[in-house]
């Protein structure tokens, strides 16, 4: 039985590989994973030293696994309230079509309410293959496609990087994100039609499409051998998980 | 201009300004003009490490750093930790928020328009070479204007350490394209500091960038319009950029350069070691 993310296409399998693999048997595998996966959060939003306190306070591998959330309600000044709609992949950058270099998701405040927290639970919460599982990927397919598709030209217009030749402050392309030599990706940037597309909210962006495929690529493979996995996929719509479902049946 | 036009000229003269007067100030009985040098060639490709990360540093990196790109802020607390000037990091954020708005390659001196920045490291460059040692790339630095993360003068730049150690100073053979490199450029704003809050007159934070700007606002011209302006400037730069200059937990009302090590350490610390064809 092969379980992949083939289903979905073959740049999200690619896209998955951006950021790496892992066995969820493995509790090793499974928290160097996440410790890399959440070191790259924190360094994107300035917390790193925060997290290394927190990350060394946790030792159970289920823990690093854990973070749950639900969307609120995002309430204005004038009174009214409107839901919030939060593309996962895109949290802290969200809230207008705009790309700032500081996510504008981080300055969110209410008086009754942190929606930046809560917004934070809910992009983390996919890192959760319970509440992976529940999202139907072809919904995530279809926002990183378009982001992908929208950001290509300005992405193909950077060289690669030329390991041992790089020079200071270039925005080069690497290993599918961005990256400039010897300077700060806070303040590089490509600009565009569209305005400036921020390095840092490229990469955090895109970095958060692949670990949601990369959680998925896991749970799948968890599959074979995870009897609770069968059951959090059987009300799924996801057309790719009921056939990864029924194949493993199938194949006892 | 490399990375765009916005890149403030505001300071560098003023670089040069303290480069000048406190580099020079106890060279300035050196010898006569050196004989012409040799033409050094193309400048190799240095790689120095990359910027350190949060991991590395101990201190506070959250705390009223304001809009301080966060990939560069364990680089300015490195900065005060070896050069053991407490509360000097977020100082120097709002030096480069002036300076280069924080990009490190930003280079005032490489476009048509801006021959008055090649003109400011000429004259940097011609004034001063006959009382001090030789660089390796001098009339490239003379042409150069400045740049880097913290907007130095070229000649300056190399220069820097040179009234510590004289010839010993670690920048004498390197090409002035090593500003745009953050850790060097750091080496040469730390002891900037260090000699301004070690020979100059600096009642408070605003009166470092005042000498920054040109130390020498610090004395004759201490309260003239200039000086108001800098020290305007600079307060305005802090509050745009969300550090506050009175919070007494991370930035002393007056920053004190007892406790600097020496420029042989602070290189060490921040730089490191050069390839060995620069040394």
């Amino acid at each position: 039985v092969t379980t992949d993310l083939y289903c979905y296409g073959p740049d999200i399998e690619a896209l998955a590989d951006l950021v790496g693999d892992f066995d969820l048997r493995s509790p090793v595998d499974t928290r160097t994973w996440y410790r890399q996966t959440w070191e790259t959060i924190a360094e994107a939003l300035g917390f790193p030293q925060q997290l290394a306190t927190e990350l060394d306070r946790r030792r159970g591998t289920r823990e690093w696994v854990t973070a749950t959330g639900e969307a609120g309600m995002a309430e204005s000044r004038c009174g009214w309230e409107t839901p919030l709609v939060l593309h996962f992949g895109t949290f802290p950058w969200v809230y207008s079509s705009r790309l700032d270099a500081a996510g504008p998701g981080l300055r969110w405040i209410s008086p009754s309410f942190a929606p930046a927290l809560e917004g934070f639970h809910v992009m983390a919460s996919f890192l959760q293959p319970e509440a992976n599982l529940q999202q139907d990927a072809r919904q995530v397919v279809d926002i990183y496609r378009h982001f992908a598709a929208q950001t290509a030209p300005l992405i193909a217009r950077l060289p690669a990087y030329p390991s041992g030749r790089a020079a200071v402050g270039q925005l080069y392309q690497r290993a599918g994100l961005l990256h400039v030599h010897q300077g700060s990706l806070h303040v590089a940037g490509i600009d565009g039609p569209r305005g400036r597309l921020p390095a840092l909210a490229y990469n955090y962006i895109v970095q958060r499409f692949a670990s949601f495929f990369a959680v998925r690529r896991a749970t799948l493979r968890a599959l074979a051998w995870a009897p609770e996995m069968k059951r959090l996929m059987a009300n799924t719509s996801d057309p790719c998980l009921r056939a990864q479902v029924e194949e493993v049946a199938r194949a006892g | 201009m490399n990375r765009g036009v916005w890149v403030t000229l505001g300071t560098a003269l003023g670089v040069a300004g303290v480069g000048g007067a406190l580099l020079y100030s106890r060279r300035a009985s050196a010898a006569g003009l050196p004989a012409p040098a040799p033409d050094p060639g193309p400048a190799p490709n240095i790689e120095l490490a990359p910027l350190p990360k949060a991991s590395e540093v101990a201190g506070d990196l959250l705390r009223n750093w304001g809009d301080t790109p966060s990939d560069l802020r364990a680089l300015l607390m490195t900065m005060e930790q070896v050069s053991r000037i407490e509360g000097s990091s977020r100082v120097f954020s709002v030096i480069a928020y002036r300076e280069s708005r924080f990009v490190t390659s930003a280079h005032n001196g490489n476009a048509a328009a801006e021959q008055d920045e090649r003109d400011s490291s000429r004259r940097a460059y011609d004034n001063n070479k006959g009382r001090n040692p030789p660089l390796k790339y001098g009339e490239q630095a003379a042409e150069f204007g400045s740049g880097g993360l913290f907007g130095a003068l070229a000649p300056y730049f190399l220069w820097t350490g040179v009234p510590e150690v004289g010839k010993k100073a670690p920048l004498l053979n390197a090409p002035p394209e090593l500003l745009f490199q953050p850790r060097a450029a750091a080496f040469a704003a730390a002891v900037y500091m260090q000699r301004l809050l070690a020979h100059y007159r600096v009642d408070d934070i605003a009166d470092i960038k005042v000498g920054w700007a040109n130390p020498g606002l610090l004395g004759n011209g201490r309260g003239n319009n200039t000086y108001i302006d800098v020290r305007a400037r600079f307060h305005a730069d802090a509050q745009t950029l969300g550090i506050d200059l009175t919070d007494a937990a991370t930035i002393p009302p007056k920053l004190d350069a007892s406790a600097w090590p020496g420029v042989p350490a602070v290189f060490a610390g921040l730089v490191g070691a050069l390839p060995k064809e620069l040394t």
